[in-house]
């Protein structure tokens, strides 16, 4: 007994310490011919942005055997936290999926590669849209583009085509229009809109919406550049109004407690005439299983309504690009950017010919012929000269759920408009 | 034995292994994190010692009363429930169902071993409003009592309420155990005599047996006072803290602002808060104890 002595108990407690520490050193640098990819994700292989991905790298692989692409899947509200440890660390994937309202830090410390810069090296600049070039330099705050718009969604008002045409209802002009539209609706006993109120933000969207059309595209950039206060008496209003809506009964019974799959059934089954929401419910919408309403060829969509004395123009659109995907400057050697390059040559045609999926590159490619929502989408695309970006998107973490949080209790009724706005001032 | 267990290398050894596991895994990081509630700032931009502002921060920040008032009233409602019904519980399993107590103390005990989230799950639905409505709800409309059908976890108050009555019944039956098993100790023939004397029901309860148990009943409200006041998974699971910020819950404010804000720091000095509230009440009935003894 006397023999075993502390200094072996030590050792063996700090190899076992040893063991629980960090072992991702990352061996990306490895041989100089070999070349793994490392991508992080909130979606698996088969999943959103991923299956586009993957199937592109096997196909440069016949070329380029030497270069491999590591997927790996995280939690979207785990991103932040491991981005920022990665950071840290030195050890952030080559390409990664991020919030947008939080690149700001990445992008002061140098930390990703500015992606308008990259494009316009590989002389590829022009096979973005416009729209996603505007929306994306919104996005950053630095007026330059950070980030590649893997996804374009328009968002906007869909509707029950058959529900209206049997009441003799027509796509409303304006935010009034849409009110009566939904009295009339009401008093057939149908509910006018659908909304997930559990899940926050599609309250802030038709807040936002409302803003928008008030102020004009570039409502909430003004807020955040300190040139319009966000309790000015339009975004009272927008409060107001959705406030409002939610009185007079126009979003159902207990709409805090609907979460997004519960507000697009209720869309899909008829039990409700409109719906707001963004282009990427197309998968729901078209998938037989859940639309119970006679197929996509019933849903039909109009832009957000004016408001009278608005500044907001039909052209305008709200759009979104889902969670973004940037690339870390440490990582962006020769194969990277040979590539990227290849990768965005071969994007948006395969997004969209095996999953009518429109994103921010242009495509050479129609969508098919049975999908005439995504038909919809593009046309409503060309249309759109500018773009709007959603209520939280320049607000910090913290105010982001501020915002979310008390747009419950405004609908809720145990907030007032000004107490909403108000808050969220600085 | 005595001679080997004399010699204080000896005891190193045997309580070595653990006891640096314990100093790594729970007072490490704890330092660590009274560290990092000095600083302000973020692995990316980098951390600021910023002294104690964090803490005056905190004062003033209507968010961190507010949760920090749920989550008091939270475990005000959830200790009483679970230590009352507990108690309850278990002086119904020795006077009143002595044969089949071990039935019904298996049943009454299963909720404790289900995961938090599977019980949020179930009350969920017990509690649903929409797309159809649940249990509750349900049994309304069958008692003709439709004026009271709503949505109980979109309103602040009824979803508290339903928090609490979920965490209640999900713990009672750990905390019957707990006092069931004081409750055995009390010799019979103390109570016995207490009846021979007179006493009974509700009498020979508070004069006898409740002091018998003191010391495993104020065990009970420590536990379960530190375990409500850290509440965390069943208000994440139940409601996120919603509606607004109805349930949300100091625990969920510190994981908040410290992983989805990314203000380490801030959320580590609202952790520290938490650990000196703890601190204080256990502390509280300790005192409490000692002087009823005296």
């Amino acid at each position: 007994m006397r023999k075993m002595n502390f200094p072996l108990v030590l050792l063996s407690s700090m190899v076992f310490i040893a063991g629980c520490s960090s072992s991702s050193d990352g061996d990306t640098q490895g041989g100089s011919e070999e070349r793994e990819i490392n991508y992080l994700s909130n979606r698996t292989a088969n999943q959103g942005q991923p299956r586009i991905v993957l199937p592109i790298m096997e196909q440069y692989q016949e070329e380029n055997p030497d270069v491999s692409l590591n997927l790996e899947t995280i939690e979207q509200s785990d991103i932040v936290q491991r981005i920022q440890l990665l950071t840290a660390s030195n050890a952030l994937p080559d390409m990664f999926v991020y919030e947008s309202a939080q690149l700001n830090d990445l992008i002061a410390g140098e930390y990703i590669v500015n992606i308008e810069n990259a494009f316009e090296e590989a002389d590829m600049l022009d096979t973005v849209r416009p729209a996603a070039i505007d929306l994306m330099q919104q996005l950053s705050g630095t007026g330059e583009m950070y980030a590649v718009p893997m996804e374009l969604n328009i968002e906007g008002f869909w509707y029950n085509k058959e529900i209206f045409e049997s009441l003799g209802l027509e796509e409303p002009q304006t935010w009034d229009e849409m009110m009566e539209i939904s009295d009339v609706l009401l008093e057939n006993e149908i509910q006018p809109f659908a909304l997930a109120g559990q899940d926050r933000w599609p309250i802030t969207r038709l807040i936002n919406a409302f803003a928008v059309r008030y102020y004009g595209v570039d409502a909430m950039q003004r807020v955040a550049d300190g040139n319009l206060s966000i309790t000015d008496s339009g975004f009272i209003t927008a409060a107001q109004t959705i406030q409002e809506m939610n009185d007079n009964g126009y979003f159902g019974q207990g709409v805090n407690a609907m979460d997004y799959d519960a507000a697009t059934g209720s869309f899909l089954t008829g039990q409700s005439a409109m719906y707001y929401m963004g282009s990427w419910a197309l998968g729901e919408m078209n998938d037989e299983n859940q639309n119970h309403i006679g197929g996509p060829e019933n849903i039909g969509f109009f832009n957000v309504p004016l408001v009278e004395g608005g500044e907001g123009t039909l052209e305008d659109y709200m759009m979104n690009a889902g969670l973004i995907t940037v690339f870390s400057q440490a990582g962006f050697d020769e194969s990277t950017r040979d590539w990227f390059e290849y990768l965005y040559t071969h994007y948006a045609d395969h997004a969209m010919s095996e999953h009518g999926m429109v994103s921010g590159l242009a495509t050479s490619v129609e969508p098919e012929e049975d999908d005439p929502l995504t038909q919809l989408v593009l046309d409503e695309l060309e249309q759109a000269e500018s773009s709007a970006l959603w209520f939280e998107a320049t607000f910090n973490a913290r105010k982001q759920e501020l915002a979310e949080t008390n747009a419950q209790q405004l609908i809720g009724g145990s907030m007032t408009p000004e107490e909403f706005m108000g808050a969220l001032e600085d | 034995m005595e001679k080997v267990l004399g010699n204080k290398k000896t005891i190193l050894f045997f309580v070595g292994p653990a006891l640096l596991i314990y100093l790594l895994l729970l007072i490490v990081p704890s330092l660590w994190s009274i560290g990092y509630s000095f600083f302000d700032g973020s692995p990316i931009r980098g951390f600021e010692f910023v002294g104690f502002a964090n803490y005056t921060t905190a004062l003033s920040d209507s968010h961190f009363i507010d949760s920090l008032l749920a989550s008091i009233k939270y475990a005000a409602f959830v200790t009483t429930g679970q230590v009352v019904l507990g108690l309850a519980l278990a002086l119904l399993f020795v006077f009143f169902l002595q044969k089949y107590s071990s039935l019904v103390r298996t049943l009454i005990f299963f909720p404790v071993i289900l995961p938090a989230v599977a019980v949020a799950q179930l009350f969920s639905k017990l509690f649903e409003y929409s797309p159809q409505l649940g249990f509750v709800n349900d049994l309304l409309v069958t008692l003709n009592l439709d004026g009271y059908v709503q949505a109980w976890l979109a309103q602040g108050e009824t979803a508290f309420g339903v928090l609490v009555l979920m965490d209640i019944w999900r713990s009672m039956g750990f905390y019957a155990i707990i006092l069931y098993t004081g409750l055995i100790d009390v010799p019979d023939d103390v109570i016995e005599a207490a009846r021979l004397d007179g006493a009974s029901g509700f009498r020979l309860i508070t004069s006898i047996v409740l002091p018998m148990i003191r010391p495993i009943l104020l065990s009970a409200v420590i536990f379960s006072l530190n375990g409500t006041l850290k509440v965390f998974e069943s208000a994440v699971a139940l409601t996120g803290g919603g509606p607004g910020n109805s349930t949300t819950m100091l625990t969920m404010y510190m994981y908040n602002t410290a992983f989805s804000y990314g203000e380490y720091g801030y959320g580590s000095a609202i952790a520290v808060y938490l650990l000196i509230m703890c601190l204080i009440v256990t502390l509280f009935i300790y005192r409490f104890a000692r002087k009823n003894v005296a």
